[in-house]
């Protein structure tokens, strides 16, 4: 067994149908996750981080209505999570668990946001580039553009929070934490 | 001088040969219904073989008895010794005196002799190679020297516990097909070799009785030979509690093996796959109790059965049975404590554990067997408790009643049954329709219970303090609201007419009252009956539900008594305490005062104990029986 | 058939954010959506700790037990319910120190149950203190604060010495891969342990890094020598499934036996 990216991925960049399964896991996905983080920051009390990341999610999800209305009546291929064609472990417009903490800034979250909406973009135009399919072409090219008009969107926002310059990484965060951990079991 | 009762009595009468003895030394000979026979040897010496086998022979001669096992901790070796009490009629304790000791070996005696009962009216047999025969003992009123072990060994055998045997079954009147029987089923798994040179040395045994006979003779009007007789039972108390829990519906045991609650499931592993059910030896009594929740919460009725030690280490996850409302029944067989204690032996000392050896705020439900055959009835009611209830139930048994064999008449089924009883499932049903509430707050404090596969039931069951919706919760008023449903719910139980047994209509109406519970009832009883005979009129309570305990009708009793006396087997009086903690002085609910009587195991109480307890506590006994008798 | 979030339950996880168990969460309710299961079918059984909450997060049935204790729950739910699909999930400290005689058990046992245990290395649910898997000379609790000097556990090598039949490691960065080691564990017919990497970015935010350094080693095999051989040369990073090979599950079925009357030994 291979725990890693779906071996196959030729059809990714011939077949309509699973080219749009995956545009339409993306979204989804990405969506999902940011909502799940949303609620996480609300949990810790990150009112900021709560509203910015539901604002992140809605961009996802609105891309994945749209590309639901595009396949109208037909159903998509049904993946197993595993067998997507991926270029990494996940899908490339989600926020990686480890790129999160909690005493994260808006800066960071949108720094991370500019990323991903930066790695969906490349990932359509990967396809869009090397595709011989001319519907699939059109079609990626389209949602790269669509990913590019996101990133940008986030890169305002980002330039417009007049705080510190973006750290970078973690690493760079001020570790100092004012509200240490409970213990509550 | 001999005395003859009526039919249905066993008593003794002297041999002509034997010396007379002064009748204030003894009962009544017209009372006497049963006697006491101990045989006793070193470990390996068979003894208690030789007692299970005149258990069956005596069964087989239609009478009543009770055996009793002592050992000491060792695996083989050390001490052993079979005490066994015959009667007419049904024997449920061990009684006061010992009629006759046997003893093939004194070596290691002094280590068990305050638990075998000798007096100046004890007659002792006793084997040519026995020994020296222990200094402070009372001196026997006749002591004969035989060799048992020579007259195995010229039949080929060195098995003198069987000629031992056959010398005491001939002595009750047992005919020698009743005793060839008795060899058989208790050698069954042997080869015939083994069972014809037995029941040879047994036969060896029962002439030499004829030649040399203990200067007692039992005459026993036995009954006429019918077919009741043949429908009694050999069972004992741990053994019941496995029968009980399967008829009412247990399915699923889980445990670690514990001397002495073993054979509860060593009893329920062979017989529980036949009704479909499963055993687990776990790893150890934590993984035993959690995997007996895991089969409850599964809907399955589950138990698990330990002892002291045990026990201990299972409180934590007993707790989590109570939080999370899951159907449980832990059984303890108690033995002395603490620590490991004394493991073969019996004691009452695990009550403060059973009650309150929870942590936070755990109601529960426990309850003591009152008799080796009421193990099953307790059994039974403790499944249909914990799955009625969604609740913990402990049942406390002890060595005596759980290692004890008794023949009784065959046992009633006590009807319980889990699976009936998880139909009361709260007050609304899980249909999926609309949300649902696994820890909802209803009135009778039971809430509807939906089984995994069952469609919109999902809940996740939790120790973690929750709300109605099984969602986690710190918050106060969903504390309240659980803790005060999962106490309410066992609120009606006391109503329970199982929750005592009595000795009388009246509970106490003018004479004294003793309380007591698990194996003293028994023992109480007998005291009870000797009182009688000496113009005391006593009325005995045998609690069976500990808690909740019956408060009211406990306060009421005594109320009406004249006096209260309550007993237990352990150092500190722990139910005594328990019941002095309910009494709130200067209100209504204030107690009358008890006196209590309280001591540790490993020796047993005896009807004669109990007798010089309460005598104690009157005084002027005259005045008594004269009001006794108004 | 359901969509993975339509196996969350709705309620919201106390878990930090970045916590690596989001990611296992992730992992279930895709499996599940894999092997189309019937909500109601599941059962997850859990002991204390962070990630014992995660019942309490999917749709699905739940026992959320005490400390140390899931696998025995969950062993004895299965055994008297065949028909469930059950998985036991917990932390290190959960499962391999309080728990950790269950685990050596479960492992040999074999029954038809599967083992989550989220690896953090640290004890979070109480702030923070080193587990049997904490490295050696992490210095960063109170409670020992020269590190623990104790050589760390190693799950997957007890567990193939225990007998475990199915022996696998994922990393909570890659839940896609994650939920396939789960798909083929409860497909498996036995005891499955899957130990997943799932960071603590509260106690060791140094976990972060394991996204560089976790490799996918396809070793599977279901020879315990070459098994062994790979797991006592292994850096405790690699992930993937490492050793599968199917023995009879506990309880063995007997042939049934004809109801038989349970007073009848009693008789005389």
């Amino acid at each position: 067994m291979n725990t890693g990216v779906y071996e196959d991925s030729s059809s990714l960049y011939s077949d309509k149908w699973v080219f749009l399964a995956h545009s339409a896991a993306l979204e989804q996905e990405a969506a999902e996750r940011m909502y799940e983080l949303a609620e996480a920051m609300a949990v810790h009390n990150n009112r900021e981080l709560h509203e910015l990341l539901t604002a992140l999610a809605t961009y996802s999800e609105s891309h994945a209505a749209d590309i639901k209305t595009l396949c109208k009546d037909e159903t998509l291929p049904n993946f197993k999570a595993w067998e997507y064609s991926w270029p990494d472990d996940e899908s490339p417009e989600i926020f990686h668990y480890a790129k999160v903490h909690y005493l994260m800034t808006a800066e960071d979250a949108l720094q991370t946001a500019l990323e991903v909406e930066l790695s969906a973009e490349a990932f359509y135009t990967d396809i869009a580039l090397s595709t011989e399919n001319p519907e699939i072409k059109q079609l990626a090219g389209a949602f790269a553009k669509e990913e590019q008009e996101h990133a940008q969107a986030i890169s305002d926002r980002l330039r417009a929070i007049k705080t510190v310059s973006y750290p970078g990484s973690l690493k760079d965060l001020d570790q100092t934490d004012f509200d240490p951990p409970h213990m509550p079991e | 001088m001999d005395t003859i009762v009526g039919p249905g009595r066993l008593f003794i009468r002297r041999a002509a040969n034997v010396t007379d003895i002064s009748q204030t030394e003894r009962e009544p000979q017209n009372q006497m219904t049963s006697l006491t026979i101990a045989m006793v040897g070193s470990g390996g010496a068979g003894v208690v073989a030789s007692g299970e086998m005149l258990l069956r022979a005596a069964a087989g001669m239609g009478l009543y008895g009770i055996l009793r096992k002592t050992f000491g901790p060792q695996i083989r070796g050390g001490e052993s010794a079979a005490i066994v009490r015959l009667g007419t009629e049904v024997v449920a304790n061990l009684g006061s005196e010992l009629e006759v000791l046997l003893v093939l070996d004194w070596n290691n005696f002094q280590r068990f002799a305050d638990e075998i009962p000798i007096s100046e009216a004890t007659v002792l047999i006793q084997d040519l190679q026995a020994g020296e025969h222990p200094q402070n003992l009372p001196e026997p009123r006749q002591t004969l020297t035989l060799d048992f072990l020579g007259l195995a060994k010229s039949l080929g055998s060195s098995h003198s516990n069987l000629a031992l045997l056959g010398y005491v079954a001939d002595w009750l009147g047992c005919p020698s097909d009743i005793i060839d029987s008795a060899i058989r089923h208790r050698l069954r798994e042997h080869s015939q070799e083994t069972i014809e040179l037995a029941i040879t040395v047994a036969l060896g045994g029962a002439q030499l009785q004829q030649d040399k006979p203990i200067p007692l003779q039992p005459i026993l009007s036995a009954p006429e030979k019918t077919n009741s007789i043949g429908k009694r039972w050999i069972a004992n108390g741990n053994q019941l509690i496995g029968l009980g829990a399967l008829e009412a519906g247990i399915r699923f045991v889980a445990a670690y093996p514990i001397t002495p609650a073993s054979d509860v499931l060593e009893w329920m592993a062979g017989e529980i796959e036949s009704v479909g059910g499963h055993l687990v030896q776990a790893e150890d009594e934590l993984a035993a109790v959690n995997m007996t929740i895991g089969a409850g919460f599964g809907g399955i009725p589950a138990m698990t059965a330990t002892s002291g030690p045990g026990m201990a280490l299972m409180s934590e996850a007993m707790g989590l049975a109570v939080a999370s409302e899951t159907p449980l029944v832990v059984v303890d067989v108690m033995r002395g404590g603490p620590s490991t204690g004394i493991p073969t032996k019996s004691e009452q000392s695990d009550f403060n554990l059973a009650v309150y050896g929870l942590h936070g705020d755990a109601p529960h439900v426990v309850l003591s067997a009152l008799s080796v055959a009421d193990c099953h009835f307790t059994a039974g009611w403790a499944t249909g408790i914990a799955t009625e209830r969604q609740t913990l139930v402990v049942v406390l048994s002890d060595q005596f009643l759980g290692q004890s064999s008794q023949i009784m008449p065959p046992l009633a089924n006590t009807n319980f049954s889990a699976s009936a009883a998880q139909q009361l499932e709260g007050d609304t049903e899980v249909d999926g329709t609309q949300r649902y509430f696994r820890y909802l707050d209803t009135d009778s404090g039971i809430s509807p219970l939906a089984l995994p596969g069952q469609p919109g039931g999902m809940f996740t069951a939790d120790g973690l303090e929750h709300n109605a919706a099984a969602v986690p919760s710190p918050k106060a008023a969903d504390h309240e609201q659980q803790l005060a449903k999962r106490l309410r719910k066992l609120d009606s139980l006391v109503e329970s007419e199982h929750w005592a047994e009595h000795s009388s209509e009246q509970r106490g109406q003018g004479s004294m009252l003793l309380i007591c519970w698990g194996s003293l009832y028994q023992v109480a009883l007998e005291a009870q009956d000797k009182l009688r005979e000496k113009g005391i009129d006593i009325v005995v309570m045998g609690i069976r539900l500990l808690s909740p305990l019956p408060l009211e009708e406990i306060k009421q009793a005594m109320q009406q008594a004249t006096q209260t006396l309550v007993i237990e087997q352990n150092q500190l009086g722990q139910f005594a305490h328990y019941l002095r903690s309910f009494d709130r002085q200067g209100q209504d609910a204030a107690l009358p005062p008890f006196h209590q009587y309280c001591r540790p195991g490993p020796t047993l109480f005896t009807p004669a104990e109990i007798v010089t307890q309460i005598q104690a506590l009157i005084p002027d006994q005259t005045a008594t029986e004269g009001s006794a008798r108004q | 058939m359901m969509l993975p979030k339509e196996y969350k339950s709705g309620v919201k996880p106390i878990w930090c954010p970045g916590c690596g168990h989001f990611a296992v969460l992730n992992a279930i309710t895709k499996a599940f959506a894999a092997l189309e299961q019937a909500p109601e079918n599941a059962v997850l059984v859990s002991g204390i700790g962070c990630s014992s909450r995660l019942p309490a997060y999917i749709n699905s049935y739940g026992f959320h037990g005490v400390h140390g204790r899931a696998l025995p729950v969950a062993a004895g739910l299965k055994v008297a319910r065949p028909d469930l699909n059950v998985i036991a999930m917990g932390g290190d400290g959960d499962g391999f120190s309080i728990g950790g005689n269950h685990f050596l058990h479960a492992c040999r046992r074999n029954v038809d149950i599967v083992y989550v245990v989220m690896d953090n290395e640290v004890y979070g649910m109480t702030k923070g203190q080193a587990s049997p898997t904490t490295p050696e000379h992490w210095e960063h609790s109170k409670l020992t604060p020269h590190g623990p000097e104790v050589r760390p556990f190693q799950p997957c090598a007890i567990a193939l010495a225990s007998g475990a039949s199915f022996i696998a490691r994922g990393y909570s960065g890659d839940p896609n891969g994650l939920a396939h080691m789960l798909f083929e564990a409860v497909q498996h017919q036995g005891f499955a342990f899957i130990q997943v990497l799932s960071q603590c970015p509260t106690f060791c935010p140094e976990q972060v890094g394991w996204k560089k350094t976790v490799h996918l080693e396809d070793t599977c095999t279901d020879d315990p020598v070459q098994a062994a051989a790979f797991l006592h040369g292994d850096d405790g990073l690699a992930k993937g499934i490492f050793y599968r090979r199917p023995r009879p599950t506990w309880p063995v079925q007997h042939q049934s036996t004809e109801p038989v009357n349970l007073r009848k030994g009693f008789e005389l």
